[in-house]
This record gives C-alpha cells, structure tokens and sequence, in this order.
C-alpha cells in the first residue's frame, strides 16, 4: 500500500458507510475505495471498481461495490447496466418465466384453494416473488413460513408481499432451507407444505432431498403436500433434426466431426417440443411419491413400443406434477409452459417399424435423471 | 489531462514522479493503480510493481536503475533499456512526471 492511499479521505457520502461495509473488503480494495469516497460520481465509480474486482477473481469485494453501487444510486440506469451481473445472479430470469407461466399457475392456485383450510399454517421452500405464498394466504391460510436463500430475492418478495397487504400472514425467511430452525424461524409444525422446485429435468432443483427435509424438519406427521407426487413422462419421437443441431460434419469444406465428442446426449428442447412427431404412446419413465423418502439411487428399464413406423431420434419427456384430488399439471408437448421437454438422444437414429420397441433404462440419483438405450 | 507523449529525450537524469491523483494498491500478484481524476485502473506485474513502489518518493532514472540491479540479476546496460521503456509507459499513461535535468550554466 502506498502512502498515498493512507492519507485518503473519509467518505463523503453519508449512505456509503451504510451501504457499503468497509471492514469487509480486502485489505488491498480498501485504500482504492477510500480515495474515490468523496468523488461526485461515487457510485459509478464504484460499479466500476466492482467489475474490475471481477477481473481479478476477487467475487465478495466485487459483490460488495457492486451492492453499494446500487444502494447510493438505486435509480440510475448506468448503475443498473453495470451491476446487472450482480443482479442476474441474484435473480436469475427464470423468475420473469415461470409467473407467465399460466397453466403452471392456475394448477398451484388451484391446489392450494383446494387443500389450504381456514387455520391451516404453511410452510414454502423457494419464495421467489412470492406469488405461491400469497395464493396461500389468500386461499385462507393462518399463516405462511416461505424460506428464500437469496437475500436479495427475499427481500423483493417481503415489499410484494407487503404491497398486496399480506404481510401479517406471511413470513419470508431469508436463509437457505438447511439453515431455517423450527422454533425459531417457524414457531411450530405446519400443516401444509408448497413448493415448486422442479427443473425441466425434474430432479435437478433438489426436490427430493427438500421435500424430505420439510417432512422431517417443518411439517407435522401426515401434511398435506403439493405437489404430492411428481414424475416424467415421454415418447419415442421422430427425427427433426434435433440431434443434428449439437453434431458437426463438414463446414465450409473442413471436417469438424470430431467436435462430436462434446455431443450432449440430452438435449432441452423448445417449449412446446416443437412439433416433434411421436413414434409411441405417453409412457411413464419415472415417478416420485413424495410423501415417502424416495430411494437414494434406482434403476429400471422401460420399453417403449412404437405404435408407427419412423426414424427414433430419442425419448422426449416432460414433467407431470400431482397434487391429489385430480388437480395435475403436465407439460405434455404441444402444450407449452415455463418447463422444457427434454429429448434423450439415441447415439444413432434407428428405424423402428410399428409393434418393435426401444428399451432405455433410467436411473436416478438424488438429484439427476438418466436415460441409456438399451437396445 | 495532457501527457508528455515523447520519451526519446529521458536520460538518466530525469526526475521521476508519481502524480499526485495516483492510488496504488496491492492485489494478489500485482499492483493496481487507479487515477482518481480519471477514474481508470492500470494494473502491473510484480516487477513493475516493485518498480512503481520505489518511486514512493521521486527519484532519478539513475537512481531507480541502480536500485532494481541491486534487486535482480541483470546487466546495467539492461536494466536501464526495460525501465526506460516502462518509464515511457507510465508516462503515456498520466501516472508519472518526468522533470528533465536543470541545465549547468
């Protein structure tokens, strides 16, 4: 450090000791905050300073000028440009796609004025804006216990959730899941638990080893659960081209092919599926009770038989989420929704005439769906 | 902010001086300088940043040559060739002063 950078002044804006903790940052960022505290363009300076921290792998002090950043000049456009990595980590835009996501929902809605009953407490993993929490309330919930782990999301969500005059019957907790404590976040055992952490690949938003912490953790013996079971469902389909757009050949008279070893062998298709051509009927490849622990790992073979002849590109599947009482939601191509199919590519497209069938096998770990053919 | 653009006339005499609005800090392997006027940031390696720290006080290109071949195993003739070429360096970039020797009479 050079003298210099001692003698620097203390800030000049009155907010930057509260938006910004100063014992916080690395020794080295220090004395370059503390020379631009009392500049006009303070903020600018310091969204700056956060990318350059970014440059060099120092993320917390680049999160921390970043958030100051945006504290002292939360309305100015530049800032907002020049934080947004900050903010897409802290929101990513799935957000903005699943409240469009009217089927999606109209089946939580639904579900929760269906089983939420006057008294009822519950309790939420992944608030987001909020909008399963207030469905909840609205539905005539006593109370909500949502948990949130981004701070920042959390935070947005408790306004929202204010905004629309709910906030004496709900509670968003900023903290992961694993951190919240019955008895202190959550005063007793709910009576219902929601939550809508599945991914286009169904396991991948930890749904299972969430679920069966808020049954263990936060939920009395025998809570009504929504969704109650989840699986996914899919059908041999024709080939489009699907595949061929993550293989390579000849391009511009140079063959790339070898490229293929970096071919993935799932692939998230369009939403809708886009018109993908099904070669057999509806057949479900996996399926989670999630009123039971579910097993660590399985393993099963499915066959599906083709019911028309075609070229098999792979097995397109989609999610089917239950929540008793006839109320589903299915995402089942052409039907769009926030969610993805998702297409298991065969390694070589094969011509199946009606009544043969492919075998695949699917397995699953706690937080992953495979699919291998089989024959 | 004007910069003297021209280094062909430093000699070993020349006075070196960091310019004020200067901020210097030490991050990881380098060293990062920031100029508060302008509110850019320039970054050095570790040789430049020992270089830079030994112009805390304004010194002479003789006398920082002298210093870095104490510090390294380099030939004068070297040592004077690289640090006259960062010294331009720093100069172009509006972090340094050079103030030419005063002429005898």
């Amino acid at each position: 450090m050079n003298p210099d950078a001692q003698q620097s002044t203390l800030p000049r804006w009155p907010a930057l000791e509260q938006a910004l903790d100063f014992n916080a940052l690395a020794p080295g960022v220090l004395p370059l905050v503390q020379a631009i505290a009392a500049t006009d363009n303070l903020p600018e300076r310091l969204a700056k300073m956060a990318l350059l921290m970014r440059e060099r792998a120092l993320e917390r002090d680049a999160r921390l000028l970043a958030r100051a950043a945006i504290a002292l000049a939360p309305e100015d456009y530049r800032i907002r440009v020049m934080t947004d990595w900050l903010v897409r980590r802290e929101a990513p835009l799935w957000h903005f796609g699943i409240v469009h996501d009217n089927l999606r929902n109209e089946a939580y809605a639904r579900a929760l004025e269906h089983f939420v009953k006057p008294g009822m407490t519950v309790f939420e993993i992944g608030t987001g804006t909020g909008i399963l929490a207030m469905l909840a309330a609205r539905a005539g919930a006593r109370h909500v216990y949502t948990c949130e782990r981004r701070a920042d999301v959390a935070a947005a969500a408790r306004a929202i959730i204010e905004r629309n005059g709910l906030a004496d019957h709900i509670t968003v907790i900023a903290k992961d899941a694993q951190l919240v404590e019955l008895g202190r976040d959550i005063p007793e055992r709910a009576d219902l638990f929601v939550a809508e952490i599945v991914d286009d690949t169904l396991l991948g938003e930890q749904v299972l080893p969430l679920t069966e912490l808020a049954r263990a953790r936060f939920l009395q013996p025998g809570a009504i659960l929504l969704p109650r079971a989840i699986s996914t469902i899919g059908y041999l389909v024709s080939g489009r081209g699907h595949r061929e757009r993550y293989r390579m050949g000849e391009v511009l008279g140079f063959d790339l092919s070898l490229f293929n070893r970096f071919s993935p062998p799932e692939i998230g298709l369009p939403k809708g599926g886009d018109n993908v051509e099904p070669l057999s009927a509806p057949m479900e490849l996996a399926s989670f009770d999630l009123m039971q622990d579910a097993p660590k790992e399985s393993r099963r073979t499915v066959t599906l038989m083709a019911t028309q002849s075609g070229m098999v590109e792979g097995v397109m599947r989609w999610l089917r989420l239950d929540f008793g009482e006839g109320i589903i939601f299915e995402n089942r191509p052409p039907q769009t929704s926030s969610w993805s199919p998702i297409l298991h590519v065969l390694p070589h497209p094969r011509f199946v005439r009606a009544g043969q069938s492919v075998s695949m096998e699917v397995s699953h770990t706690r937080d992953r769906l495979f699919m291998i053919p089989l024959s | 902010m004007t910069h003297e653009k021209s280094t062909s006339t430093l000699s070993l005499k020349c006075l070196i001086t960091r310019n004020a609005d200067i901020v210097s800090t030490d991050m990881n392997a380098e060293t990062v300088m920031m100029s508060i006027e302008r509110g850019e940031f320039y970054g050095v390696n570790r040789v430049g940043g020992l270089t830079w720290n030994l112009l805390a006080q304004p010194r002479t290109l003789a006398s920082l040559c002298e210093e870095l071949c104490l510090k390294f195993d380099v030939s004068e003739a070297e040592c004077q060739r690289a640090v006259t070429h960062f010294i331009g360096e720093l100069q172009q970039l509006g972090l340094i002063s050079i103030t030419p020797p005063v002429e005898a009479a």
